[in-house]
């Protein structure tokens, strides 16, 4: 049996609004998101990258049950913010469409003893946004969704589904094992 | 060299996802570190992988006290303007960032100098993402840096990477900004494997 083994793979041949895993199977102990994605977004700064999660084979929860922290290096800026009651945990980003085209933003996401029903559940992601314009945005997150459903989808959207993804953006799911 | 785990009987499957593509430990003291990709359609094939992954575990050969940025090339290319990089990082008494654009090598962390206290080596974990698509290539880096002596030189840090090239990433070198990687230092490469049975 294999320790990590890769459960999915979206590559998006079209701009998509969202990118959505469902039927996630309960049998690791821990998920790993792994993507390259880009935005559609053309003002100024950047889209945030939202993830939503949802149990028993419903839809995705969009109650405000989210919460996060987030530390980032902007140029010489280091800061960090909070945030409770969201409707999305936006702990990502997605490199702007103004950058040159090839950029994509580079983003790990953990989502930790995801089918446990006893434990709410947290998330922790590292992202990258090069951004040429104004500074560029290296961030790191932790999350939680306030509720104990074992987790069997995740949707990623951007700033709340305000922007699409732009074709050529990658998501791959893995699940982790020890046994 | 043998066929990728996952063609079984000559049919394609899914198996284990993060393929160990080999550790280097030094056994002397060296200025530059290769992973390069064999290009054979075997397991050393990076043309196969979605991602790679590298843990260095190393320490510098400087005759001083506190430490160096190590430095990454991809694919042979050092030319001005071919990397950006952004770092946030803590010294255990401040926290602070930077970015930098038109570089010639990529940050990859700190690495301890060979008159501090002996056996200590530092660590960096890099990822580098979707390596055989037409994107500028782009890194993760987590940085862990403890000299335990006070004098600022230690980190803990993130470093996120661009190098502005669509290239296919074939190869990687390592250096140390000043001296030569120590004999020990260990360098470990994975491939990783993306979802490849509908």
């Amino acid at each position: 049996m294999a320790v990590i083994e890769a459960i999915e793979t979206v590559y998006l041949e079209a701009d998509a609004a969202s990118v959505e895993f469902s039927s996630i199977p309960a049998t690791y102990e821990h998920l790993q998101f792994r993507l390259t994605a880009r935005s559609s977004y053309a003002a100024t700064g950047q889209a945030t990258l939202d993830v939503q999660l949802g149990t028993g084979g419903g839809a995705v929860d969009t109650g405000t049950n989210y919460s996060r922290h987030y530390m980032r290096g902007s140029g010489t800026v280091d800061d960090a913010s909070a945030a409770t009651g969201s409707t999305a945990i936006d702990c990502m980003r997605a490199v702007n469409a103004n950058e040159t085209s090839t950029k994509y933003s580079p983003s790990i996401m953990d989502i930790l003893d995801y089918a446990n029903a006893n434990k709410n559940t947290t998330v922790q992601a590292t992202t990258w946004a090069d951004k040429a314009g104004s500074y560029p945005e290296l961030g790191f997150a932790s999350g939680l969704w306030d509720a104990t459903g074992a987790v069997d989808r995740v949707k990623f959207t951007l700033t709340g589904g305000s922007y699409n993804f732009v074709r050529g953006s990658e998501f791959t799911l893995y699940g982790l094992k020890s046994s | 060299m043998a066929d990728p785990a996952y063609i079984v009987d000559g049919v394609l499957t899914d198996g284990e996802a993060w393929v160990g593509l080999g550790t280097t430990t030094l056994g002397v003291d060296t200025t530059t570190v290769t992973f390069t990709s064999t290009d054979d359609g075997q397991v050393g094939d990076w043309s196969q992988y979605m991602d790679l992954f590298l843990i260095i575990y190393g320490r510098n050969d400087r005759a001083d006290t506190g430490s160096d940025q190590a430095m990454m090339v991809l694919n042979n290319v050092s030319a001005t303007g071919a990397y950006t990089y952004q770092y946030i990082r803590g010294n255990g008494s401040a926290a602070s960032a930077n970015s930098s654009r038109g570089q010639t090598t990529l940050p990859v962390g700190y690495f301890i100098r060979n008159l501090e206290t002996a056996n200590i080596f530092c660590a960096s974990t890099i990822h580098l993402f979707d390596i055989n698509s037409g994107k500028y290539k782009s890194g993760l880096v987590q940085v862990a840096c403890e000299i335990d002596d006070g004098s600022g030189y230690d980190y803990a840090g993130l470093i996120a990477l661009t190098a502005n090239s669509q290239a296919p990433i074939t190869e990687i070198d390592l250096t140390v900004g000043y001296g030569d990687w120590l004999t020990g230092s260990s360098f470990s490469l994975f491939g990783i494997l993306p979802r490849m049975v509908a």
